[in-house]
């Protein structure tokens, strides 16, 4: 395993209950994780995504397989998870205390309390004026960031983040954008990101994976992932002729004088050189990336989510 | 673990509701029932005042009281119980308010575990030391008040044999405590629920207690009346032994209980204590080290 592997989930599934109760939660599902990335983690609802990135944190074991952070075992290791931040399913705080005690009490946990630390945090997440009032007044945007200033306490070099945008407004989401962003460009930190917000992943992620019952379905480079699966629109003449060129090699329909090509962006000049050497005319050629959302509803088969 | 003992008496301290209710409230009772029940009327009320004068207290018996109510049966189980209650909220609380996710990845489970059962006994000491302070400080200032005796005069107190007595009180009944505290922890980090660890450790120490007399029906109606040794395995019949042995001498019978022939030495009801509060802490702490964390 290369030194910049910072996550390694090998084989790893999760199974709970027994007998007629017993749920698979995540089945046999591996990964890779790599120093300096944003990797989006991508699932409907029930995917097990939440349950993946809880035993990363070791706060559920696994029933098969083993997470590895940093070429290390997570179980039992805290250690090894004081690398590691995380803002795991919807930010959760001792309500009877301010935002900044609960800060504290965590640091202080964790054994790295600095007070300093803590009011730089809540000023780059917004809450410094906030921050000593008691988090049971807070809305759910507030909470959230809070718990992003609680990931960051003990500046970790991954850092996780289940949702993060959660319950924040347009305003905020783009917030959250940047600071993901800086993290890893401005700290140097690999960020995990499990997010419902296709577009925030597709703008944010350098890596994508998609998890569907508990199967990792798709996995890899956001980009090629992307214009691997564009859609070549070609207005064309014969299109009858045209249709029976390309279909051997692409998926393609016809749609009025328009052929539709499902292929790479790569394949562009193969298609129309081979089109010209068949004396087709061609009037357009346009090519269509696919987004994130399309590429996720192919991956998870979910034509409604 | 330092660290992790600074977090705890923080954050329980913090919690102000539950440690208002559930702890200060034996001292703060304290206060307001010498106050309330002694003072007060003694001051406004002529006969009052009559009663207390010619009350004779002995400050020897009233730093004792507490210590001695709350390991008494059935009443010191009932009385324990905001005790039980605050172990509860601090121990299943956390899955409550789903704040284990936040704190479990950068410490030792079992170094969490141990950092709150020390926090809370210790916060659970000092509240009882300044219930018997309170107490033996009201009674000091109403017996000036009054004129009332309140004795034994320093110079009369055999203090080779009260000091032993007291500490051998508070020793028992710390141990008592301690035991009621790591049940509690135990059955609040397996039901995950307040309620039902506070419940389920009442009903665990009245069945304990209780044990001796189903002991005593099953043995009577076996035909084996010995039956009734087997109470010397709790914490209850040990508890009670060495507070026989310390202050009496010799060990306890069990109030003389028909067929209870195996009364223990000291030094093993001391083993048996220790290894049921340890027990229960390893208990603890394995529990927690196997459980999967979903809230």
């Amino acid at each position: 395993m290369p030194d910049s592997t910072v996550v390694r989930l090998d084989n790893i599934s999760k199974t709970f209950g027994r007998g007629r109760k017993r749920v698979e939660a995540v089945r046999q599902l591996s990964l890779n994780v790599e120093a300096g990335q944003v990797f989006g983690f991508l699932g409907p609802n029930g995917a097990g995504k939440s349950t993946t990135i809880r035993m990363m944190m070791d706060l559920i074991r696994p029933s098969r397989g083993e997470v590895y952070l940093y070429g290390r075992p997570v179980k039992s290791n805290y250690q090894l998870m004081r690398r590691v931040g995380a803002l795991v399913e919807g930010a959760a705080f001792y309500n009877f205390l301010t935002g900044r005690k609960n800060l504290e009490i965590l640091a202080r946990t964790g054994d790295c309390y600095d007070p300093v630390r803590v009011q730089r945090l809540l000023e780059q997440v917004g809450m410094a004026d906030r921050a000593d009032r008691k988090v049971q007044g807070y809305s759910t945007g507030m909470k959230q960031r809070l718990g992003l200033a609680a990931a960051l306490l003990n500046d970790p070099d991954l850092v996780i983040l289940d949702e993060p945008t959660n319950g924040l407004d347009p305003a905020g989401i783009q917030d959250v954008r940047h600071f993901i962003r800086d993290l890893v460009k401005k700290q140097e930190k690999t960020v995990f990101l499990s997010s419902h917000l296709l577009s925030e992943v597709e703008q944010v992620c350098d890596q994508v994976g998609i998890i569907n019952n508990g199967r990792l379905v798709q996995t890899g480079n956001v980009t090629e992932l992307l214009s691997a699966q564009s859609i070549i629109r070609l207005e064309v003449m014969p299109l009858d002729r045209s249709l029976g060129l390309l279909l051997p090699a692409w998926p393609t329909t016809a749609n009025g004088r328009w052929l539709e090509v499902q292929a790479p962006r790569d394949a562009v000049p193969t298609i129309v050189n081979q089109l010209v050497a068949a004396e087709v005319q061609i009037f357009q050629v346009m090519v269509q990336q696919q987004s994130l959302e399309t590429l996720f509803l192919a991956a998870t088969g979910d034509a409604n989510a | 673990m330092r660290s992790a003992l600074g977090a705890e008496w923080r954050k329980l301290l913090g919690h102000t509701k539950a440690f208002s209710f559930l702890v200060l409230i034996f001292p703060v009772g304290a206060l307001v029932i010498t106050l309330a029940i002694d003072i007060l009327p003694g001051l406004l009320i002529p006969d009052v005042r009559e009663f207390n004068a010619a009350r004779a207290r002995t400050w020897t018996d009233d730093l004792v009281m507490v210590w001695t109510l709350l390991a008494g049966f059935p009443g010191g189980t009932f009385l324990q119980m905001p005790f039980i209650a605050f172990i509860a909220v601090a121990f299943a609380g956390e899955y409550q308010w789903g704040t284990w996710k936040n704190i479990l990845p950068g410490q030792s489970r079992t170094v969490l575990v141990l950092a709150k059962f020390v926090v809370l006994i210790t916060l659970i000491l000092l509240a009882l030391l300044a219930t018997s302070l309170i107490l033996t400080g009201g009674n000091w200032l109403s017996s000036i008040l009054f004129h009332s005796s309140y004795g034994p005069p320093l110079a009369e107190v055999d203090f080779a044999t009260y000091l032993p007595e007291y500490f051998a009180q508070i020793l028992v009944t710390f141990a008592s405590l301690v035991i009621s505290a790591a049940t509690a922890a135990l059955i609040a980090m397996y039901s995950r629920s307040v309620m039902a660890s506070v419940l389920l450790t009442v009903g665990v120490g009245i069945l304990e207690f209780a044990s001796v007399l189903l002991l005593l029906l099953v043995g009577n109606i076996l035909g084996r009346p010995n039956l009734v040794n087997i109470f010397v395995a709790t914490p209850s019949y040990n508890l009670e032994n060495i507070r026989s042995w310390i202050l009496e001498g010799v060990g306890s019978n069990v109030g003389g209980m028909p067929g209870f022939t195996a009364v223990q030495p000291l030094p093993v009801s001391i083993l048996i204590v220790v290894g049921w509060l340890v027990g229960l802490l390893v208990a603890t702490a394995v529990l927690f080290n196997r459980q999967d964390i979903n809230s």
